[in-house]
């Protein structure tokens, strides 16, 4: 019986119980005799804790404990440094950790028998804070005379500073005979993952610590957890629960660690549920950057040099600003071959909420930039955008900005033809002929984009997988193990849908056992568009090595695998130079938007999206990817505003940061699945899952300019700011 | 358990109803639909110590034509305004606005009563009130009496009805013939609180001469605000362009008093002002035109 | 002060003691146990947490359990005919995809069936209409309102 299910839109392994309600989210979880925790948050930007008393919520009724600094036994924490405490306050072995530096940082946690109590026990906290100035502008943060907010970690509050240094950019400049400069500024952006972050943590029957709660990285919880309770890794056990959505923001830990820390010393189990406006301040969001950009082409179309200022607003804490911003880095020059570039890239320290990963993990911000400094030169030459980035698009062997050549095949070109063609670019026609009467006008613009699949700059990028076969004669069952984290992307079903392939089996077949830390191996993170590739690869090498063993007559057959990527190298720290990253994938789009010039309203009519995926495991799902991209995108482009004043959060609210509805979204989308095989990648996939969010906010400005003749520099192009743009209002 | 502890009293008819608001006056709270109320008390922003659920009590809930008026019980709940052929018929205005109110699922549970009550300056049905010309029934242990819509509303969050009194009914006239209508907001996500709204009527003479307009402006001061000048100006007119861009112009920059919030600055709400009141301007005239037999 | 009440839950009834203050949302996942309505944002945006009260989609963050003493709710749970058999509504969400995390699809599915009881033959913005006000994170919505279209033929041939 053959089942050929790689390229077929499989149903979603887990839709089941998610449609019946009885698949479990953190939230959902219990044990008997279990506790509930209450975190108190600072609520202040930056602060020095002097003193804080417990007494009088210890007192309280139902009261079981409350943990300030003191009680952790490694008071840090943080994804690439441990920068940031798990509780700021006196006492705690390590300095600075008294220091708070944004309004979600964590001060003290009431454990009582119920929730009301803990909430009750809250209040009674008395907390001594030595207020301190906030550092809010990256810009007045990064001089060398700003108060430093980690003074254990250098002397400056620059956290990360990449240079790119390629070729001679004077020289380039010289041959230009267009140049371009401009300043751009790009959001923060919230997560607002429909499912706040919940938690349960207990002892197991083996005495480990168990912490089920949603994130997007199994292991590198259980380090971070291990780390700040002074554990062998062994003694933690990271268990994933249903996610509901992720998006970059659970790969920084939010209430694992002080979960644990009380089910540990309390020996009970111990729950929390974070509210809505705890969940929005209490975790990270995509860095606001400001970029500066000045690019050369000649008359002929062809790019000679960029030069690149970007500076990232990274927040209280690392969390992952080095890695985010060293992808602008490598972005910021576009899907191109230009022989000159010189980008600087800064990473600052602030008292804001900290930046941290989201969909497209620097990549949006960059590609903002520099795919709107490819249409305004298009427009000073007098050019289509399509065919000025035809003409520059990066072919195999053309080096990138960090001097060596993005690996084969590079496919940019492919999806901008596609992407084209789909759209009917060509026909459009002309402007004025498009236009409808009134105070409504239209236009249309081009982006293009692409992004690394995997980690990259040297990490040692590996995932594990392990298959089982059951049966005598035939394969009766096959069990496939796996930690990834399935936020909702599909990976259950995907991987699902390769074991079946290798072993020739229905998908139903399947049996999934996965994301527990105690049983199972390395996964990587759920991020950097990778676990299609990576997982798949794993799963595909254990899935053919139990086959193996099933043909010698093994019975279990049982084989673990892991899938190591080609290596990759770190930027060198003067001229960048480094083989990055081991795939790219390649997007471009076309969009067409109608603008209200009277009252500001930007409406995308379509957006047609090309993305090379290498191969689609599963094209509805990719498609699902794409619109889900597309929209989360569109948001950041248009709607949400993530406001704050002196530190504090504004919108802290499903009701003040405004996601999209149904209704706020572009009327059409058009996903243009391209498949230009990866070799490494399994059954030829790339990854794909940011992809398609790259280019929005540029192919959305460049049409908002196409049918108002103003360029807008900054998003989202809200209603108000439309209006300031065309004039309208002051 | 988000909300602070209370005392919750579920009556069965309108005089335990208000017999309970007069023991308790301005410490019981009624409950209507809960819509705004209990996300206040989520929060707990509002923290009322003794709620009067009116859910219960019967015969509140209707919605019927009696003479030249509609009357609608102050717990009809708006999914109901929304679709009742009398109200589409006698006051279009308002079966054009109902949808704007958040979404079918609040509008399902939510009342007229309870949004009146509430006096939010962002929210359409005050602005309709006015609008309609509605007259506001409130009613005590001892009796009733009568508010025109236009005292209704005295402040945010405030209104006219007095510690003992409940709101049970409002009556609006139906429009008059030759009477066109519009309602248009602009918020920045559909369903949600409007930057700014208007609502606007346009009757016409039998010579096709303004008698008589009404706008009506939300989230544009600290109730429904009501550019009456700007009306003024058209009556006994026939209504151009010019004319419409003056009362436009006149109301925005004049008459109302918009203050900011979190979403847009007044400078935009005034823009918006002007902006939607030419729009709405222009469609009830000429649906008042339409109208003309 | 504590009440007591009755209310019938996907069928079922309960009788239970609450303070008034306990929403309903709260009741039905801890009292209950019935997980299945999910709560996102507490006050009434997200409509997650949106269950049938007397056959009708309201949000159940906003309404106090008291409040449903003597009445009908159905969640999530009670929506499958039988333990073999989805509805169609769950039975298309599942074979169109309309649904990634999974944490806002009961108040969806909870919000389309008095929608598509009332509009059995809906219109992509009638679907539209009937959404808006529930919040999704992951799909983009274009799924969804197809899954929406296949459930209501599916709901039609059953009729036939």
């Amino acid at each position: 019986m053959s089942d050929h299910s790689i390229g077929t839109s499989q149903s979603r392994v887990d839709a089941r119980g998610k449609v019946t309600g009885e698949t479990l989210y953190s939230g959902d979880l219990t044990k008997p005799g279990m506790l509930f925790m209450k975190i108190l948050f600072a609520e202040r930007p930056h602060a020095r804790v002097k003193d804080i008393r417990i007494d009088k919520a210890l007192a309280s009724p139902g009261v079981v404990a409350v943990y300030t600094a003191k009680d952790v036994p490694v008071n840090e924490y943080g994804l690439q440094i441990p920068d940031q405490p798990v509780l700021c306050g006196p006492g705690a072995g390590k300095p600075y950790t008294d220091i708070v530096r944004f309004v979600g940082d964590q001060v003290a946690v009431v454990v009582a028998e119920s929730e009301v109590q803990a909430n009750a026990a809250l209040k009674l906290i008395e907390v001594d804070y030595e207020d301190l100035p906030p550092l809010l502008d990256p810009v007045i943060a990064m001089r060398p005379d700003a108060p430093r907010l980690h003074p254990d970690r250098g002397d400056s509050n620059i956290c990360v500073h990449y240079k790119i240094r390629k070729g001679n950019v004077d020289e380039g400049f010289a041959q230009a005979d267009a140049i371009v400069e401009e300043e751009y500024r790009t959001p923060v952006q919230e997560h607002a993952y429909l499912q706040p972050e919940a938690g349960l943590a207990y002892l197991d029957e083996e005495g480990r610590v168990v912490v089920e709660s949603a994130g997007q990285w199994t292991h590198a919880d259980r380090k971070s957890i291990a780390h700040a309770l002074d554990l062998p890794e062994e003694q933690v056990r990271v268990i994933y629960p249903a996610i509901g959505g992720a998006f970059g923001g659970r790969e920084d830990l939010s209430v694992q660690i002080v979960l644990a820390l009380a089910a540990m010393k309390l020996k009970r189990p111990v729950k929390i549920v974070w509210s809505r406006r705890e969940s929005i301040i209490g975790h990270g969001k995509r860095h606001a950057v400001i970029l500066k950009a000045r690019w050369g082409a000649t008359k002929e179309g062809k790019l000679v040099a960029a030069e690149n200022e970007i500076i990232g607003d990274g927040g209280a804490y690392m969390y992952t600003t080095n890695k985010v911003l060293g992808n602008s880095a490598i972005t910021s020059t576009g899907p191109y071959y230009i022989p000159n570039v010189k980008t600087d890239v800064y990473g600052v320290y602030t008292n804001n909420v900290p930046g941290a990963a989201f969909r497209g993990f620097g990549a949006p911000q960059a590609l903002f930039m520099a795919e709107s400094q490819m249409n305004k030169l298009a427009e000073k030459l007098g050019m289509d955008p399509v065919e000025f980035r035809l003409k520059n698009a990066l072919k195999n062997g053309d080096t990138l900005g960090v001097g060596t050549p993005a690996p084969n095949p590079v496919s940019i070109a492919e999806c901008i033809e596609a992407a084209r063609d789909s759209f009917n670019w060509r026909k459009a026609g002309k402007r004025a002929k498009r236009q409808p009467q009134g105070a409504v006008v239209r236009g249309r613009g081009f982006a293009a984009g692409f992004k690394n699949v995997g980690f990259s700059f040297g990490y040692k990028e590996n995932c594990w997988a392990k298959v089982e076969i059951h049966g005598n004669g035939n394969i009766e069952r096959v069990v496939l193990h796996h930690a990834g984290a399935e936020v909702g992307q599909g990976f259950h079903t995907v991987i699902s849908q390769m074991a079946a392939e290798v072993l020739n089996v229905p998908v139903g077949m399947i049996e999934l056992r996965t994301s527990d830390s105690a049983t199972q191996g390395n996964p990587g993170s759920a991020s950097a568009s990778r676990l299609t590739f990576m997982a798949g690869n794993a799963v595909r090498g254990a899935a053919e090595q139990a086959l193996e063993k099933w043909k010698a007559e093994e019975r279990p057959a049982v084989a673990e695998f892991s899938y190591f990527a080609p290596p990759t190298t770190p930027m060198d720290k003067e001229t960048g130079y480094s083989m990055p990253n081991f795939q790219y994938a390649y997007v471009a789009q076309a969009a067409e938007v109608e603008v209200d010039t009277e009252t500001g309203h930007v409406r995308v009519l379509r957006i047609t999206s090309a993305d090379d995926v290498g191969k689609a495991i599963n094209p509805d799902l990719v498609v699902g990817q794409i619109e889900g991209a597309i929209v989360q995108a569109h948001g950041y482009a248009v709607l949400e505003e993530f406001k704050t004043k002196d530190g504090r959060v504004l919108t802290d609210q499903l009701s003040t940061y405004l996601i999209p509805t149904v209704w706020d979204i572009p009327e059409k989308v058009d996903s243009v699945v391209v498949e230009v095989p990866d070799p490494n990648g399994p059954w030829g996939a790339r990854g794909m899952g940011e992809l398609p969010y790259l280019p929005v906010a540029a192919v959305i400005a460049a049409a908002i300019h196409d049918a108002t003749g103003v360029w807008i520099n900054e998003f989202p192009f809200t209603p108000e700011r439309v209006l300031r743009a065309l004039g309208k209002i002051k | 358990m988000k909300p602070a502890p209370f005392e919750y009293h579920a009556p069965t008819s309108l005089e335990q109803a208000l017999e309970l608001k007069s023991q308790h006056g301005d410490d019981a709270k009624p409950l209507a639909g809960g819509q705004s109320l209990v996300p206040a008390m989520n929060f707990r922003i509002a923290q009322p110590g003794i709620l009067i659920d009116l859910n219960r009590v019967e015969a509140l809930g209707y919605i019927r034509e009696e003479g030249e008026v509609l009357r609608i019980g102050a717990m009809a709940r708006e999914r109901h305004l929304e679709f009742d052929p009398s109200i589409a018929q006698r006051t279009p205005l308002l079966s054009e606005a109902v949808p704007f109110i958040a979404h079918p699922q609040i509008r399902n549970r939510g009342t007229i009563g309870g949004s009146l009550v509430h006096a939010d300056p962002a929210a359409e049905l005050p602005v309709l009130m006015l609008a309609l010309s509605a007259r506001l029934k409130a009613k005590n242990v001892s009796g009733e009496r009568w508010i025109a819509a236009q005292d209704f509303f005295v402040g945010m969050f405030t209104t006219a009805l007095e510690p003992n009194e409940i709101l049970v009914e409002i009556e609006i006239p139906f429009m008059p013939p030759r009477t066109g209508w519009s309602f248009m907001e602009v918020a920045p996500r559909s369903g949600d609180y409007a930057m700014l709204g208007v609502a606007a009527l346009v009757t016409l003479d039998e010579a096709g001469k303004c008698k008589e307009t009404k706008l009506v402006y939300l989230n544009a001061g600290e109730g429904p605000v009501e550019a009456k000048e700007a009306a003024k100006q058209l009556q006994g007119e026939s209504i151009t362009d010019k004319l419409i861009h003056d009362a436009a112009a006149l109301a925005s920059e004049k008459e109302i008093n918009p203050f900011g919030n979190v979403h847009a600055s007044a400078d935009f709400q005034r823009h918006l002002a002007k902006v939607l009141t030419k729009r709405t301007l222009k469609m009830a005239t000429e649906r008042a035109q339409k109208s003309r037999p | 002060m504590t009440h007591t009440i009755t209310l019938t839950v996907n069928g079922k009834e309960y009788t239970r003691t609450v303070e008034p203050r306990m929403l309903l949302s709260d009741f039905l996942r801890h009292e209950l146990g019935l997980t299945g309505t999910h709560v996102g944002c507490e006050h009434g945006v997200c409509g997650a947490c949106t269950i049938l009260f007397d056959g009708e989609s309201m949000r159940s963050c906003l309404i106090f359990a008291v409040q449903a003493d003597g009445h009908s709710i159905t969640t999530v749970e009670g929506l499958a005919p039988d333990t073999d058999n989805l509805h169609p509504l769950q039975q298309s969400f599942w074979e169109a995809h309309g649904l990634q995390c999974g944490y806002c699809t009961p108040g969806i599915l909870m919000t389309l069936v008095p929608f598509l009881r009332d509009n059995p033959d809906p219109t992509e913005d009638e679907i539209r209409h009937a959404l808006s006000g529930n919040l999704c994170r992951c799909t983009g919505y274009q799924h969804i309102v197809d899954a929406v279209k296949l459930a209501s033929e599916k709901m039609r041939e059953v009729e036939k």
